[in-house]
């Protein structure tokens, strides 16, 4: 992003060019609005449950006993990650 | 969350997303999942490295805290790490940190650490950053005090500065200051004593402590917030002009109560140190009483009677008290630590091991730490375009995604790592080995996975583990070699010991990687506290600095050693598995690697570099050798090149007009422009020329290495050596067989060795090839370095394959291969038999024997003290019961076993009393019936009052030494061979001893008088037979058999030994001497044994067993 940017001739803003949270509590109170509390931009996740057997299934393999199947499901699915975050 | 979904609705311009559960769950555990995949527990495979270590590394590497400099404060590098690299907590960061310190978790470590960097119990390090309040006095070494906030006055809250001050150190000698930091408002903790000191400082504050360690007392490192009330704080005994505080003038006062060296009784003592003397120290039990009446704590005592205290104490009593009683330190005790709200707190840096200085009298320090040497060989090149780098997390700098990693650490350092759905733990390798290996694939390029998996098990033994300890079987690591997974078990060393009552002791001195010998040593206390497992006295931590680790377990009386040693290796972790798990990211994926993918990775990684470097090396070459291009060019046309330089108006005309001129680019033409005038002389012309011709031919080399692999290959090699000669070691952790291991006998060859048995019950095997060695070059050197008054008592030649039969004093044969007996070197000790054979308590080996197989003679004879004699079937004894057998039933209980010994049908024994009576008789069937194992067996002679049998003898048949013995041509004369313990002796042709009954009194084998003594031994020898006395004082004399000579049966002999009034003969044996040389001999059971005390067992060696029994 950074690369693309600078590509595009834009350049970072002086004092603090990117700035990095871990939490909501890092926030000043002006960012959190800004970056997550204006109706305006923010958006809302509204969790719906359509089919309670298939979410009770996923959720044990997720956060259930089963090592293995947790693993392989790690293993299938490891290309979907939308953000790698180290 | 249902307050969002009535709220929303209401608010103009939020845009609200319906997420199914079931998609936004697995989105999000996945996004989870990989970040601590990748990003945070486990290790690239290339490099070795978690990020968090890389960042570690690197920002050490970048920030110059190497191994060429002095000590950073960790707090320092934690900060760095953090601010750069790694926007997690300092905490996480600092464990790290201490982690790659820590030589008991780091088979090599990364991070060299200065100051308390916690143990492998349950010690952790030191706080990174802790300090006292500004009005802490700090001592001077010029003899002043001063404020510690004074040291840098104006200093900012977070700063550091530069100082040189001389101050007082641990030991009140002076130490060097050379940082001084403000750390800026903490929480802080007022440290009072009851003698009215006090200190100031962070909560995490150490401060030396005398703390009693399991009845030792030790000098600790405690924190401000673990002292308790009634704790002992160590101060340096001095007098200041000055202590800080509202309390100074009382705080002097109370000093000057201190006596520095005073004579008089007082209250000023040592605490524990009396009670760990008592307990531990005493050399002997009227020692003992003698330190029970004294005050051995007191300083003045021992200012007065030291010589008289340390004459009564063990020399390592002594060791431990004498730092603590020499007078330098006071004992203060704890009256309390609270609160003192929060302060600014400063610190200092002082360059010594333990970074000690001395605050208000009170012992401090702190911890920091530096890159290892070897850290270094982790960023090597980093700096040459070998390794991509990524921004940081703000953009602000770069960090590696991976280091160079010149040397192979994720297989030499392991690695340990929880992430989800998937774990990783590889144990450490042993860098000569694993470098081994590495060179084979360098070698063999074109091997397959299948070659380079096999060539590397050969090479690659097993893992080793920073603290050594044993690894038991093979099975589990080739398991996890192959595949990826599998279970190495691991044991701890532990010795058998006595201590100063003769009690048994195991002795713990190597754990398995990462035990924790605090718990250990509590749930073993556990466990014998609730009786399961039975047979312990007591266990104590003696580990320290000094003497590394040592858990002492101590015996009941009546335990048997190998049956508790079995009970912890199943309880606790003495016994231990690693469950390798070598799972490591490749190519950002985490893999389950086999060994050769492990190898194959880094060497990959290693061309890569290596690739990389070359090539950065190349386009600097170029870069370089194009401007040389141009100044040879423009030294060509000097004179032109100056004369254009002189008619140009402007730098760029001239640049220009060279470009046109000497067809040459603008950078080039630059150079010539900045080119002094001085390299216009004549030489420096010439250097030019040569430094192009050298920089053409460095970029041909370079071009070569790029386009020829097998160079890369050798670079590699080449480079890893290098790394391997400075930091290669050892292995540290032995592999040994499983037990049971079917075949074990197979790996083993079967090696003539010395066995060497001590009457202490210490036994080792040597190969006979370095004993021989050792024989015929130093006559009369120490053989084995033993405790106290021990002596060899059995010593024998045999191989590894052979039954070791051991016959107890108290009847009971036990056996083990002679493999397991340590090998060890000649003038080792050795290991206790009580911890391969399960002796019952004070049960004491009489005799040894050392037979290829059951089937090797057809009986074997015992004989005891009370003259009783059994000849069983050899055959009978083969049995696999671990608890041994019984070999005779004994009538008396006084009885003890003397001989034991392997006969035909067609030899005779020979029994001798120690009131020199011989009875000689043939060992057939129909004069000595063969009887059952467990059986008493048969009068075999007869004694007077107050005699006894003190030996048995086997005369071969053949072996008669007669001259006239016909067509049986046996040149070699066999001859009995008797002493006294006054240092008489003769020798008797054998013939001599006609053959009786058996069970009679005998005739006469030595005429004896008084003054000559009674017998300490008798056996057959031949000529060229060597014979050792050896006498109570413990000294032995060697003589040739034939010194003394060959005189009639019933003759007193002559001085062939000079005995001293208070010295006597305690034992003789014949030294094989000759035997050794004979290949294989076997069963040549030559003992020596103690006559004094009325507790006597002499043996006799045989005369040639081998000969009669494998012929």
């Amino acid at each position: 992003m950074i690369e693309s940017g600078q590509a595009a001739g834009k350049k970072l803003p002086k004092d603090n060019p990117i700035q990095r949270y871990k939490g909501l509590g890092e926030m000043n109170a002006d960012e959190l609005w800004e970056t997550t509390m204006d109706p305006d931009n923010r958006v809302l996740s509204q969790v719906t449950l359509d089919d309670a057997a298939n979410a009770d299934e996923i959720f044990s393999i997720l956060m259930g006993e089963d090592v293995e199947q947790r693993r392989s499901f790690i293993q299938r699915n490891a290309k979907d990650v939308r953000f790698l975050d180290i | 969350m249902t307050d969002d979904t009535t709220i929303t609705p209401d608010v103009p311009g939020g845009r609200v997303e319906p997420v199914e559960l079931q998609t936004e769950m697995q989105r999000s555990y996945i996004d989870y999942a990989m970040a601590v995949i990748v990003g945070r527990a486990l290790p690239d495979v290339r490099d070795g490295l978690k990020p968090v270590h890389r960042r570690v590394l690197y920002a050490m590497y970048d920030g110059g805290y190497r191994p060429d400099r002095g000590f950073s404060k960790c707090s320092r590098v934690v900060g760095d790490v953090m601010g750069q690299y790694h926007p997690h907590g300092d905490t996480a960061i600092y464990d790290t940190l201490v982690r790659l310190s820590q030589p008991w978790v780091m088979r090599a470590p990364l991070v060299s650490g200065q100051g308390n960097f916690g143990s492998p119990g349950n010690d952790r390090a030191a706080a990174m950053r802790y300090c006292v309040a500004g009005d802490t006095l700090v001592r001077t070494w010029d003899g002043g005090t001063m404020r510690i906030a004074d040291v840098v006055p104006d200093a900012k809250p977070g700063s550091e500065s530069e100082i040189d001050l001389k101050v007082v150190g641990k030991d009140g000698a002076p130490v060097r200051a050379t940082r001084f930091f403000h750390s800026g408002p903490q929480r802080t903790l007022k440290l009072t004593t009851r003698e009215g000191h006090e200190l100031i400082g962070s909560h995490n504050h150490p401060v030396l402590t005398l703390t009693s360690v399991a009845g030792v007392p030790t000098l600790l490192w405690k924190l401000l917030d673990e002292l308790q009330a009634n704790d002992h704080v160590v101060m340096l005994r001095e007098e200041p002009e000055e202590w800080g505080g509202a309390t100074q003038r009382e705080q002097q006062e109370t000093l000057r109560q201190v006596p520095a060296t005073s004579l008089a009784l007082s209250q000023d003592h040592v605490p524990f140190v009396a009670d760990f003397l008592r307990t531990h120290g005493a050399r002997s039990e009227r020692d003992r009483s003698w330190l029970m009446k004294h005050n051995v704590d007191r300083f003045e005592r021992w200012a007065r009677d030291r010589q008289e205290i340390l004459g009564r104490i063990t020399d390592d009593a002594a060791e431990v008290v004498w730092p603590l009683v020499d007078g330098r330190y006071y004992y203060a005790t704890v009256a309390d630590v609270e609160d003192a709200g929060v302060r600014d707190v400063y610190s200092l840096r002082i360059d010594t091991a333990d970074h000690a200085f001395i605050t208000n009298g009170f012992v401090s320090h702190n911890t920091e730490c530096k890159m290892a040497p070897l850290a270094m060989e982790m960023v090597r090149d980093i700096d040459q375009d070998t390794v991509d780098f990524r921004p940081n997390y703000d953009g602000r700098s770069e960090e590696p995604v991976l280091l160079p990693a010149r040397f192979p650490n994720l297989l030499v350092n392991g690695s340990a790592g929880i992430a989800v759905g998937m774990a990783t733990n590889i144990p450490p390798h042993n860098l000569r080995e694993v470098a081994a290996g590495v060179q084979w694939s360098l070698e063999h390029p074109e091997a397959t996975r299948a070659e380079l998996l096999e060539a590397l098990l050969e090479r690659v033994k097993g893992p080793d583990f920073p603290f050594g300890a044993l690894i038991v079987g093979t099975a589990g690591i080739e398991q996890a070699y192959r595949t990826g997974r599998g279970s190495v078990t691991m044991r701890a060393i532990i010795d058998v010991e006595e201590d100063a009552k003769n009690r048994t002791c195991l002795v713990v001195t190597q754990l398995p990687y990462m035990v924790n010998p605090d718990n250990l040593a509590l749930k073993i206390a556990e466990l014998a506290d609730s009786g399961r497992v039975q047979g312990i006295a007591d266990v104590r931590d003696d580990s320290s600095s000094r003497t590394g680790q040592r858990l002492v377990i101590v015996l009941k009386r009546d335990a048997i050693a190998r049956v508790v040693l079995n009970n912890l290796y199943k309880h606790t972790e003495l016994q231990s598995n690693f469950s390798c798990n070598m799972l490591a990211l490749v190519d950002d994926v985490p893999r389950t690697l086999t060994l050769d993918q492990f190898v194959s990775n880094w060497v990959a990684h290693q061309i890569d570099v290596i690739q990389r470097r070359t090539r950065y090396r190349l386009r600097k070459a170029e870069e370089e050798a194009h401007i040389q291009r141009a100044l040879v060019k423009a030294l060509d046309r000097l004179d032109d090149v100056i004369a254009l330089i002189r008619a140009s108006q402007t730098t760029e005309e001239a640049r220009d007009g060279l470009m046109d001129m000497l067809d040459i680019d603008e950078v080039q033409a630059r150079a010539i422009l900045d080119m002094q005038l001085r390299r216009l002389a004549a030489l420096e012309r010439q250097k030019i020329i040569d430094e192009l011709a050298e920089l053409e031919r460095l970029i041909a080399d370079l071009q070569d290495i790029l386009t020829d692999e097998a160079r890369q290959r050798s670079i590699v090699s080449e480079e890893l050596t290098a790394i391997v000669d400075k930091f290669g070691d050892e292995r540290r952790s032995q592999i040994i067989p499983a037990d049971g291991d079917l075949s074990m006998e197979d790996l083993i060859p079967d090696e003539d060795v010395v066995v060497t048995i001590t009457r202490g019950g210490y036994a080792k095997r040597t190969k006979s090839d370095l004993y021989r060695v050792q024989r015929r070059g130093g006559k009369g050197v120490r053989g084995a370095a033993l405790k106290g008054d021990d002596v060899v008592e059995h010593f024998f030649s045999t191989t590894n394959h052979h039954w070791l039969l051991f016959f107890t004093t108290a009847g009971r044969v036990y056996r083990t291969k002679a493999y397991h007996l340590p090998e060890s070197a000649r003038d080792a000790k050795g290991g206790h038999v009580a911890g391969l054979l399960s002796f019952q308590p004070d049960e004491q080996i009489a005799q040894v024997l050392a037979i290829r197989d059951y089937e090797q003679a057809p009986y074997l004879v015992l004989a005891t003290r009370r003259g009783l004699i059994k000849k069983t079937k050899l055959t009978d004894y083969n049995s696999p019961r671990q608890a041994g057998v019984i070999a005779i039933n004994f009538r008396d209980e006084q009885d003890e076993l003397i001989g034991a010994e392997l006969v035909t049908a067609d030899d005779d024994l020979l029994l001798v009393s120690r009131k020199g009576q011989s009875v000689r008789f043939h060992a057939t069937d129909e004069q000595l019936r063969p009887m059952g194992r467990a059986t008493s067996g048969v009068t075999g002679m007869k004694f007077r009052a107050g005699d006894e049998l003190l030996s048995m003898s086997v005369v071969r048949a053949g072996d008669n030494g007669q001259d006239a013995d016909g067509e049986d041509t046996e040149p070699v004369v066999h001859y009995v061979f008797t002493a006294t313990d006054g240092g008489f002796a003769k020798r008797t042709v054998v013939s001599e001893y006609r053959v009786q009954g058996r069970g009679g009194l005998g005739i006469k084998a030595m005429k004896l008088a008084d003054a000559r003594g009674s017998l300490v031994g008798a056996m057959v020898v031949v000529d060229g037979d060597e014979v050792l006395a050896v006498k109570a004082s413990g000294q032995v004399t060697r003589s040739a058999a034939t010194d003394v000579p060959a005189k009639g049966r019933d003759t007193m002999g002559v001085k062939f030994v000079t005995v001293d009034d208070s010295d006597s003969v305690v034992a003789i044996a014949r030294n094989a001497e000759s035997d050794v040389d004979d290949e294989l001999l076997e069963g040549d059971v030559s003992g020596d044994d103690e006559g004094d005390g009325g507790s006597s067992e002499v043996d006799s060696p045989d005369a040639d067993p081998k000969e009669d029994v494998a012929e």
